[in-house]
């Protein structure tokens, strides 16, 4: 004997893993068949919760259009009743808090101003139409669409020209830009007429003039003080800026309001919710139907291998051993399912998404947690044969084999 | 039976020592297996366990080689009582000190010579470097140094038996068990088998060997004959419990 005996027999964990996937790449096709429950289960989560989160993505957005992440901050007013203006600073300050998407600036229009289609038409007349004053940002702000002609950028806001809402040009009988409106007691050039107001539904009935110009012209206290601000959250924050909004707006002052859309911010939490609730319930059914296959080869890989189990106790392993074999084994198993699941599922959801038009979107908690569930549910549905392997007495595994 | 109280003629401890073993399975029926008997190993020594099927020579075999606790009596290996040894330790030693040897090779069928060879080191805390060298190294006394790379399906029966020696020599034992190693094979490489295990014992390892071929048990200079759970007969002639002569035959067996 050249050695002293260990006073305890080893099984390095280096060995335990060459071990287990020697018993694993040996005998490829029981593996694919072990882990395809396994795979189908991850691949059914991967492919579900992506098809869930594009649809849910999709949805999201559409609910976004429709103003679930829009918060209007509007001048409240003060104890004399009169409405007490946002400071100028307000969009730049609201602008930078963390969450904000986008900010549209409405101005207050010149009091007793209207719009009429020639200057020979009755003051009186004036069809229930209004005159609002926006800057450029207004536009994407609050999702409203043109129908023909250009929004205010940089050089008009500051002339005498107008963009129509939608129901206002019917009114005046506008149906193209080109075409001049009297505002005002001034000729102004239509330049643009909207197809939907988006958000801001009012200004469906008024002709929009540009913030500069209305500043440069017009005589009246308010004049460019900031009636309202359109915030766009990103997505999903809403909730978490309505609270930062006033102070930010207007810091310390108690008169300002913050308005949301609160049934459409309600019905996205629970749009979210319900579809991940499914998506859940769904892969987990898959994935125990994964572990029982994963533990039917295994009980079957035991009694199959009750000879291997013999000589490894006659060679020095211990019973525990033996199990810790078994159990890294159907854990590795299904790793190996649940990384063929990923791949196939994620293939599957950004086939799906693309199809029906969607946002490919793969969660990544999804990816990041799936190889850990895998080995889970593989390790799980071992232990029941490893320790059947481990009890096994060696005389009776070498006699059976 | 009694315990032997008789001094052995042997000065060194016994790699093995077999303390009025015995093994009964409880029933129902209750069946003895193996009755009260002292079985002393040592080293260098080349025993033959002689008996036909269901005599009790396996069962014989399984408790000397630590695999089987016996229901009465003790085993000492290298003086250690192995009663009074947790499962951890009891594997140590086996890894450590005794070797095995099956009739059906028990060879893993998806790795190599080699790689089986070397499972031999694979619990006794060895690098995984130095097992393979061993490996290698016991493969070529078993003269299967071409064969490194083969699977045991590739090799003959002859050749998977001599893997599997080398799986046992590898870890250089004191004490080598054979349960029935021709059995699977025919006779002339059976023949090369036992010559084999003998060069084992001349090199110093004790080689205990179970068979049913009263032929193959005469290559081995000492023989226990058992019937029915009972030593009928050892060769040479070993003083008895007691100092009593060494047939036992008259001692109410059926």
């Amino acid at each position: 004997m050249t050695r002293a005996p260990a006073a305890r027999s080893r099984f390095r964990c280096s060995d335990v893993l060459r071990t287990a996937w020697s018993g694993v790449v040996s005998r490829p096709q029981r593996t694919v068949l072990a882990s395809l429950g396994v795979a189908l289960g991850i691949g059914a989560l991967t492919a579900l919760s992506g098809a869930a989160a594009s649809n849910q993505a999709q949805l999201l957005a559409e609910l976004d259009r429709m103003g679930a992440n829009l918060a209007i901050v509007t001048a409240t007013p003060g104890p004399d009743d009169v409405p007490v203006p946002l400071p100028q600073t307000a969009p730049e300050m609201v602008g930078r808090v963390d969450g904000v998407a986008e900010v549209g600036v409405f101005e207050t229009a010149p009091e007793d101003v209207h719009v009429y289609r020639t200057d020979l038409v009755p003051a009186t007349e004036t069809n229930g139409l209004d005159v609002a004053v926006a800057r450029p940002d207004v536009l994407g702000a609050i999702e409203a669409t043109l129908a023909s002609g250009r929004w205010f950028d940089d050089a008009t806001r500051a002339l005498p020209v107008t963009v129509l809402g939608h129901t206002a040009a019917d009114r005046l009988g506008i149906t193209r830009p080109g075409d001049r409106v009297w505002i005002g007691g001034h000729w102004y050039g239509v330049i643009g007429i909207l197809d939907s107001a988006g958000l801001a539904t009012e200004i469906d009935t008024a002709a929009i003039l540009g913030d500069r110009w209305v500043r440069d012209s017009f005589a009246g206290a308010d004049i460019g003080d900031l009636s309202a601000l359109y915030v766009r959250a990103e997505p999903g924050r809403i909730d978490q800026i309505t609270d930062t909004l006033p102070s930010a707006a207007s810091p310390g002052s108690p008169f300002v309001t913050v308005s949301t859309l609160t049934e459409l911010a309600d019905a996205r939490t629970t749009a979210d919710d319900s579809l991940h609730t499914l998506g859940l319930v769904l892969a987990g059914i898959a994935l125990l139907v994964g572990a029982v296959g994963i533990a039917n080869t295994m009980v079957v890989t035991v009694l199959e291998r009750r000879g291997e189990i013999g000589l490894r106790r006659s060679l020095g392993a211990r019973s525990v051993h033996v199990a810790v074999q078994f159990l890294t084994e159907a854990a590795i198993l299904a790793l190996v399912g649940g990384i063929a699941g990923l791949v196939l599922g994620a293939a599957a959801a950004a086939i799906i998404a693309a199809v029906s038009g969607q946002p490919v979107v793969i969660p990544a908690e999804v990816v990041a947690v799936s190889p850990g569930v895998a080995v889970l549910v593989g390790a799980l549905a071992g232990l029941a044969p490893a320790l059947r392997a481990a009890r096994l007495s060696p005389t009776v595994a070498l006699r059976a084999a | 039976m009694i315990t032997s109280a008789a001094p052995e003629p042997a000065t060194s401890v016994p790699v093995i020592d077999g303390q009025a073993i015995a093994k009964l399975y409880p029933g129902p029926p209750p069946v003895t297996a193996l009755h009260p008997t002292c079985v002393r190993i040592h080293a260098g020594e080349k025993l033959a366990i002689l008996g036909a099927s269901g005599s009790g020579k396996s069962t014989l075999l399984a408790i000397l080689g630590t695999l089987d606790d016996p229901s009465a009596g003790t085993v000492l290996v290298q003086g250690q009582d192995l009663g009074a040894l947790a499962d951890a330790q009891r594997s140590a030693i086996r890894a450590a000190t005794i070797g095995f040897v099956f009739q059906q090779f028990h060879l893993l069928p998806t790795v190599s010579a080699a790689e089986n060879v070397a499972t031999g080191l694979l619990y006794t805390g060895v690098p995984r470097r130095e097992r393979q060298e061993r490996a290698v190294r016991a493969l070529e006394a078993v003269g299967l140094g071409h064969r490194l790379r083969n699977r045991p399906g590739e090799l003959s029966g002859g050749e998977q038996q001599r893997v599997a020696i080398a799986r046992s020599l590898v870890r250089e034992p004191a004490v080598l068990f054979a349960d029935e190693p021709t059995g699977a094979l025919d006779s002339t490489t059976g023949e090369s088998i036992i010559t084999l295990l003998t060069e084992i014992a001349t090199a110093g390892t004790a080689v205990v060997m179970v068979t049913h071929d009263v032929e193959l048990a005469g290559r081995f200079p000492r023989r226990l004959h058992l019937s029915d759970g009972r030593i009928i007969d050892r060769y040479p002639a070993e003083p008895g419990p007691g100092g009593r002569p060494p047939s036992t035959r008259a001692e109410g067996a059926p």
